[in-house]
């Protein structure tokens, strides 16, 4: 756990450095990506790049529709530097929102396109790990197991790990299959269902998080809701292959 | 795979999760266990005012306390403490208070003086001579503040500033309304 990096003078924001750094792997990354699908990779960076600012934007404003009164008499607080000031909720649900009619305006072809932003994906679901485990934040339930990490004096869950492991792996997968020859979309739905799985299962052990009415993990419910669509529209791809 | 092994599979997804979800739902304890970050028990403060006095943490318990470790040095500790003087001033009533930890260690006595001076700061001020509060609280930037609710418990912490009066509000509201 490390929040805040002391070098020499400065104090620097660890979570956000990481997050900075992950940003910037993913559209590496996702250029690369579409390039090797024939698609246009300079121009899916920039889409990336709107729709990351896109999605710091909407955090801030997401924090201040949740807290408005505070807002309203003090309008330039959207401004201030509060590095906790952002509904990450608000910022990812903005991103997405804006990053498909972005592509959904230029016509790119979905299936493809969601090949090319699979590593991207599965860095930022690491990225959003290891900041968590620099923040100290989504730490585990207390665990006996031999595996358990000692925080302030209690033995838990390194469920930042158990994410980490999971994107870790999900980019292995998609970097052994990534250049065969298979349906669009397949590289997409398998990473995003082992993403899906690692989350259902990993977020069983966490200590925090989004909880739903009657101490439901909101991350599992949504990480089932993935699972579940991805194995109805799974056979489609196939009959979709096999038909060309 | 055809129709039925897919609705099958479905089927067995979906009694599994939702198996998963259940069990492994996170038991609804109150937080026994003191570290310096939300969802546990503020670790204990107890430090002498400029009078000598020792004011303690634990004695501001029943109340939502700003617990703000500053420097007078600091810019973004300076610029932020008239946002603190203002909402002490607006809040103590519904039982809102701001424990003022000056990281004196690295600080002079007389310009913290001479800052609650010029900034008309009414609220106790604090002083770690020896940085054993500052050490405790895991403090590596000036300034970090806490969000210590009613039962003790810290609820938020920020770290760096200046603060917002926006972003301390959308916290503490909530807090004082509890």
């Amino acid at each position: 756990m490390l929040p805040v990096l002391n070098i020499g003078p400065f104090a620097l924001y660890t979570p956000g450095l990481i997050l900075l750094l992950g940003g910037w792997l993913i559209l590496q990354v996702s250029g690369r990506a579409a390039r090797l699908k024939q698609l246009n990779g300079d121009r899916l960076e920039m889409i990336i790049f709107i729709t990351m600012l896109a999605g710091v934007i909407g955090a801030r404003l997401g924090y201040a529709l949740m807290a408005w009164p505070s807002y309203v008499a003090d309008p330039w607080a959207l401004l201030s530097r509060d590095l906790q000031a952002f509904s990450p909720l608000a910022g990812v649900a903005t991103a997405i929102i804006i990053g498909s009619v972005m592509l959904w305006r230029q016509r790119w072809p979905l299936w493809p396109t969601f090949d090319a932003l699979t590593p991207g994906i599965a860095l930022a679901v690491l990225t959003h790990a290891i900041a968590q485990l620099a923040s100290g934040d989504g730490y585990g339930l207390p665990a006996e197991v031999p595996w358990a990490i000692n925080l302030w004096g209690e033995l838990r869950h390194p469920t930042q790990l158990y994410a980490a492991l999971t994107a870790l792996i999900a980019l292995v997968v998609w970097r052994v299959r990534y250049r065969q020859s298979q349906p669009h979309g397949m590289l997409f739905l398998t990473v995003s269902a082992l993403l899906a799985a690692g989350t259902l299962i990993g977020e069983g052990f966490a200590a925090t998080g989004w909880l739903l009415p009657g101490q439901v993990r909101g991350s599992q419910v949504v990480a089932l809701a993935i699972l579940v669509i991805i194995v109805r529209i799974w056979p489609e791809i196939f009959l979709q292959h096999n038909y060309r | 795979m055809n129709k039925t092994q897919r609705d099958w599979l479905t089927l067995i997804l979906m009694i599994a999760g939702v198996g998963w979800i259940v069990i492994s739902r996170p038991p609804d304890l109150p937080s026994v266990t003191v570290s310096p970050r939300p969802g546990f028990i503020a670790p204990a403060i107890a430090l002498p005012l400029a009078n000598g006095e020792t004011l303690a943490l634990s004695a501001l318990r029943g109340q939502v306390v700003i617990v703000n470790f500053w420097a007078s040095w600091c810019g973004p500790c300076r610029a932020e403490m008239p946002t603190l003087e203002k909402i002490y001033q607006a809040e103590g009533e519904r039982g809102l208070t701001i424990l003022a930890v000056n990281s004196t260690v690295q600080d002079d006595e007389g310009a913290v003086a001479a800052m609650q001076r010029e900034f008309g700061l009414s609220f106790p001020i604090v002083f770690d001579r020896n940085g054993e509060t500052g050490q405790r609280y895991g403090i590596r930037m000036l300034p970090t503040t806490f969000i210590v609710d009613r039962t003790g418990v810290i609820r938020e912490v920020f770290f760096g500033g200046p603060l917002s009066e926006a972003s301390l509000r959308s916290v503490i509201e909530p807090l004082l309304g509890e």
